[in-house]
Order: structure tokens, then sequence, then C-alpha cells
């Protein structure tokens, strides 16, 4: 295992471990790049330490460190409002592994639905034709089913009422989905056995994650260190504006700091967005690369919610893939239907306390839990994934008073629902509950959005300097040797899954990165 | 009878909720036994016929167990069950109770206790009841049992894929 030391101020760190810093990191040391990795979770075994239970995995994964929420959002007031991973690996290991590309349309956001009030839409300064190639090769390192000759996963029962309701209704592009869960063994990493419990990690190694793929590899090119359990507090600068490396505390709660050539922050949307305004200095009063003031801002979570039908026979929904199926129908622009952009529809699945907290959120709790639950396995389940829009005042800031353990302010997650979103919701709920009611559905709820799972745009990428955070390349406008690699960066949030898009770009970036130190620009 | 109760209670409590000051509940033996108190809150707030009085108990026992480690948890543990108590909760027939709890489900222990209240449902034993079947990895998976295995439903025009 290589270790660097403190002062070797030739390194990449990459903070983070997820889907963008795990393959950036990757990425990197494959191309002899020296890498650290700050990570501030644990290293877990999938097959040690990973167990089919989702209350228990809830609890060993999950980033309970105190967030507050405000807005007009059904998440105000908890101090939940995001639920992401705090492990290495990140949210690789709870993702359902849909690996949607984003469209051309999408990537033209503001240009294609034009001026919404009260949104900060803006187009991508990439275009599709210029991603396509990273999303080839993230497809092809993720061994997403339906690309690269790769069978699709076979549908379970979950799957089948969704399908089989959607034909009905008259939906024609449904499928099990373009899923990073192997269908064949595949790159070291086993079938899947549709083993259920995804979103607890995949304990086959079926699902593709960093923690067993991009993470051991990087190891074994001998150019990178990962160092669990270190959080980052602060990333400091010189005179001259550049980051010269990231003050983080160790394992034991002390401080070290780590100096750096390059600078990656990959640590989900609140948390990176987050270290940027704990990160001031005398040059960058307001947080570090946030002269634009953008940091923070136009922070998206997709449009989502649940819909759970009972049937009149057995369905048993938990058996297999969480997320086994896919509706693109509704992932186009057509204004008509009374919003902007589109939406997926996805199946999904819930444990037994999940289930009973659900019904209970809907219906109050006592008898109609007990109706509900008596006929658990008689539900089916499937969610809405939608664009969000984006809103300058939807953001996370630094809270007023309360700090977390390292003394450091804790974030707030403020929201507002855009009315666009309503929309959207409401269109996709009444669609849900169409494709149910095809197939004989007698029973059913409609669940409000959960605590994100797909924290966005809090770094937006943009081609002018004042418009946003980062440019083309996912490098801070202010800052020349700080990148960003997560979900923070998009600058809107599209209709897709995040995970694909975050590989690509990840890809992408490290080849950047690693021209540019090779041509001694960084 | 009271006096053996609450015997019982300390010598099966978790070390943290048995030892040091005794407050709230403990301190006085008229009190309810908490977790019988507990216990009935969990049913109410899921009352499944398939599930057995000793179901609530367990679940009850658990939270309690989870509470001597965790002191948010277990304030409003405490503060519950001393408004309910305080009420007669246990001796009131069902409909009362119902109002009772209804009347508290505002109060910030209540809504607190609501979401691990759904941990009753979180217990290996009481799975099958409901149609559940828990861990699937030491089984080799949905694979080869019944993942796909639906068969009520009208012919698709695609057929599964």
């Amino acid at each position: 295992m290589r270790h660097f030391k403190l002062d070797d101020d030739s390194v990449v760190v990459v903070i983070g471990s997820g889907a963008g810093g795990g393959t950036l990191a990757h990425e990197l040391a494959a191309k002899g790049v020296k890498v650290v990795c700050l990570e501030a979770g644990k290293r877990l075994s999938h097959v040690d330490d990973f167990v089919n239970d989702e209350v228990e995995m809830f609890n060993k994964l999950s980033w309970q460190d105190k967030r507050s929420a405000t807005g007009n959002w059904n998440m105000a007031g908890s101090s939940m409002p995001s639920w992401t991973v705090k492990a290495v690996g990140g949210t690789t290991i709870h993702w359902a592994g849909t690996s949607l590309r984003m469209r051309a349309h999408e990537l033209r956001a503001h240009s294609t639905y034009g001026s919404v009030a009260g949104a900060s839409l803006a187009d991508w300064p990439i275009a599709l034709a210029e991603l396509a190639p990273f999303y080839k090769r993230a497809e092809h390192k993720l061994g997403v089913t339906g690309t690269h000759g790769i069978p699709l996963l076979p549908g379970n029962n979950n799957y089948k009422v969704f399908e089989a309701g959607a034909l009905k209704v008259g939906y024609r592009q449904i499928s099990t989905g373009t899923m990073a869960i192997n269908s064949l063994a595949r790159d070291g990493r086993a079938p899947c056995l549709q083993l259920g419990f995804c979103f607890a990690g995949c304990k086959m190694g079926a699902k593709w994650s960093t923690l067993y793929s991009e993470i051991p590899k990087a190891e074994s090119s001998g150019y990178f260190e990962l160092r669990p359990q270190s959080t980052a507090l602060r990333i400091e600068h010189d005179p001259n504006g550049r980051a010269t490396g990231v003050l983080y505390a160790d394992a034991d709660g002390t401080q070290q700091f780590q100096k750096a050539r390059v600078v990656v922050l990959a640590a989900n949307s609140i948390e990176s967005a987050r270290l940027l305004l704990n990160s001031t200095s005398a040059q960058f009063p307001e947080g570090l690369a946030n002269r634009s003031g953008h940091v923070g801002r136009h922070y998206m979570r997709h449009v989502l919610g649940f819909t759970y039908a009972w049937f009149e026979n057995p369905v048993h929904f938990y058996r297999g893939t969480t997320c086994a199926g896919n509706i693109e129908d509704e992932n186009g622009h057509d204004p008509s239907r009374g919003f902007v952009a589109g939406y997926h529809l996805q199946t999904i699945a819930q444990h037994p306390a999940g289930m009973a907290r659900a019904i209970a959120a809907v219906r109050g709790w006592g008898e109609p839990v007990a109706r509900g639950m008596e006929r658990y396995d008689h539900i089916a389940g499937m969610m809405v994934v939608g664009e969000d829009m984006p809103r300058d005042t939807n953001r996370i800031t630094l809270h007023a008073s309360e700090r977390d353990v390292f003394g450091l302010p804790i974030p707030n997650v403020h929201y507002d629902d855009h009315d666009n979103n309503i929309a959207m919701r409401k269109h996709a709920m009444d669609r849900a509950a169409a494709i149910y009611e095809a197939v004989g559905a007698v029973d059913m709820i409609w669940v409000g959005p959960p605590p994100a799972t797909h924290n966005l745009g809090t770094n937006r990428m943009s081609a002018r300097r004042e418009d946003g955070v980062v440019n083309r390349w996912g490098r801070t406008h202010d800052v020349m040797n700080l990148f960003v690699a997560d979900g923070s960066q998009f600058p809107t949030a599209t209709a897709a899954n995040p995970t694909l898009t975050i590989v690509a770009l990840a890809i992408r970036q490290a080849e950047h990165i690693a021209s540019s130190m090779k041509r001694r620009e960084l | 009878m009271k006096v053996q109760r609450r015997t019982l209670l300390i010598r099966t409590l978790p070390a943290a909720l048995a030892i040091g000051p005794m407050t709230g509940w403990a301190q006085s033996v008229d009190a309810q036994v908490p977790e019988k108190t507990l216990a009935r809150f969990l049913y109410l707030l899921v009352p499944l016929p398939a599930f057995a009085t000793a179901d609530y108990d367990a679940a009850s026992w658990s939270l309690l167990d989870k509470a001597s480690r965790l002191p948010v948890l277990k304030g409003h543990v405490q503060a519950l069950v001393q408004r309910l108590d305080a009420a007669g909760f246990m001796s009131l027939p069902l409909p009362a109770q119902l109002g009772l709890l209804k009347s508290v489900q505002g109060f910030p222990e209540f809504r607190y206790l609501s979401n691990p209240a759904w941990g009753v449902l979180n217990h290996k034993l009481v799975w099958p009841r409901i149609g559940y079947e828990g861990a699937s990895f030491p089984l080799g998976g949905y694979r080869h049992r019944g993942f796909d295995d639906i068969d009520w439903l009208p012919a698709s025009a695609k057929g599964g894929q």
C-alpha cells in the first residue's frame, strides 16, 4: 500500500470516495498521478460487513451528522433532509444502480424550456456529443446492462406489475433498464442473484460500487492512498490564490494538513458546498471559489415521490432488485402536460418498517398501518424521478449557531418547491395511479418526497465565471488548481439518475487534470 | 404485587436505566411498569392482529435497551410514559386510550417515538406473519426462489424484460 507524506505537495488530494471521487482517483492513479483520497467514513467490507437488513445498514452507512432544513418543502424542520452515505464508496453503496444518460435537450435546459419564473435554468457548457464517448466509457466501467452487449436483467414481480400496467395505459418505452448491476459475471464481480436490499449495499458485489471496484484498482496501481475516517475541514490557499492543501481530522480527531498540487472536491453536494463556505480567508471572505456568490446555490434534489398499490394477489415486491424497471415515455419536454421538463417512473420496494412509516405519514398511525401491513406482500411500488427547477434561493448555507464536533457550522438545506415541480409530481402521481389501476389495484397511497439521495447543483458549472462556480472541466473559476467532481457541478438536474453522468464527467476530468499536470499547467 | 413488579423491572432493565438516580417512572412504586405502557403505545400505533402481545413486549424492551444507550431517546421515552401514565393510560378502555394518544400526538416525544415505533416491524420473528422473508443472501437470493413467480397478471405484449 502506498503512503504519501503530509508535506508531499506533488499529490492530488481527492475529498470523497464515491462516484465522483472514487472514479476520478482511480482514473488518475491509473495514469500515474499520485492521489491521496480523504474519506470521512469507515471502510467496510461488502462481504463481511454488509447484511440483508435495511434498517441495520441504514444505521451503519448513513451520513447522520446533523443538518437543518428550511423552506416550503416537506423536509423542512428535518435534521436529515438528505440521505447520503458516510463510508468508503459513498453513495455508490446505497444507489440503486440506475444508469441513464442525460438527453441532448436536457443539457440545453434554458434554451429548451425557456425562462421559467422563479427558476435559474441554465444550459450546460457541454453538449451531449462531447459527453457521449465518456458515457460509453462509463457504461463499460460500470458494466451497464443494455450497453456493450451486456444483457438486460430479468424482470422481477414488482417489475412485471409495473410493465403490465404501463403497457395497458399505452406506454411503450418500458424495460428493466440500463443498470450497473451485473446480469452476467463481469469485471471480477458476481452476477445478480436478485437478493433485494440494493439500498443496503450489495453483499454480492453485483452492483457497481467504488468500494470494491475503483478503490481496490486504484490501490493496486501503486499511486493511490486511501485515508478513511478523515474528515476534511478546510481547504487552504497561498497568496497567489492557489490551493495548497487540505486540513482534515483523522480517525483520532487529530487535525492534519495534507499538502497538495491539486485539490478535488467530491463530498456530495451539501458537504462540498459547505466545505467551500467554511474555507473563508481574506481573499475569499464569502468562501473559497465563491467570488460569484453561487457556492451553495441552485440546490436540486429531483422531483421525487412514491406510489404504493395493493393488489388482491401477492406481489412480493421486495424480491429482487429494488429499482427493477424504468418507463421512459414521460421523459421528454411536453409543456402541454402543464409543466416543463420530464420524468422517469421506476420501480421501488420498501422494507416493513419503512412501509409502515410511509402508510402512517399518509393515513395516520393505528388501523390504517395495520390494514396496509397485513397485506405487505401484496404491495407493488414505483417512484417518480423528475427534473426539478434550480433556484438560486434553494441553497446550502452555514447555520448561524449550531456547530459540529469539530466546531464548524452545520449546513442548512433550504428548499422551496417550485410550482413546476408540484405540477410534475401531480402528473406523475396520476400516471402511476393509472398504471396500477389498469392491473387491478385495490388500494393506493402516494408518499411525498423522502430525504434526497440525488443532491445536485450547489457548485454549478458555467461558461462564464459570473454565472457559476466551476468551468466545463469542473475546475473552479477562482482557484485554478481546485476542482469539483461530484453532482454539485450540475447546472440542472435533468431527469436522469445522476451517477452515470458523475462517472462520465470524472473520467473526462481525469484526462483533463492528468494532461494539464503533464503540461505543467497545474 | 406492585413491589414485585418493580423488583422485576429493576432486575431486568438495561444497566444504564436501572442504575443511577431513579427519575421518572421508576421513582414511584405506583407508576406503571414502563415497558408495558410502551408496549401498549407500540401496539396502538401498529395494531396487527397477526402479532402477539409478546411481539410488542419484545419491541418495547428493545426500544428501552436502545434508550439506555441514547440519552435523547431515553428522554423521549420517559416523557411519553410519564405523560400517558399521568392520565391513567393503561387502565383506560381502548377508545379512551386511542383518544389519549390522539391528544398527545402533537407533543415532541410522540413525534419522536412514532419513528422508532415502526421498529415493531423490524423484528425478524414477526416478518413471516406479514409475508416478508427477510435476508435472502444466506439462501442464495431470490433468483431461483420466486423473484418472478407472479402468475395473476394479464399477458403482456413484451413479457418480462
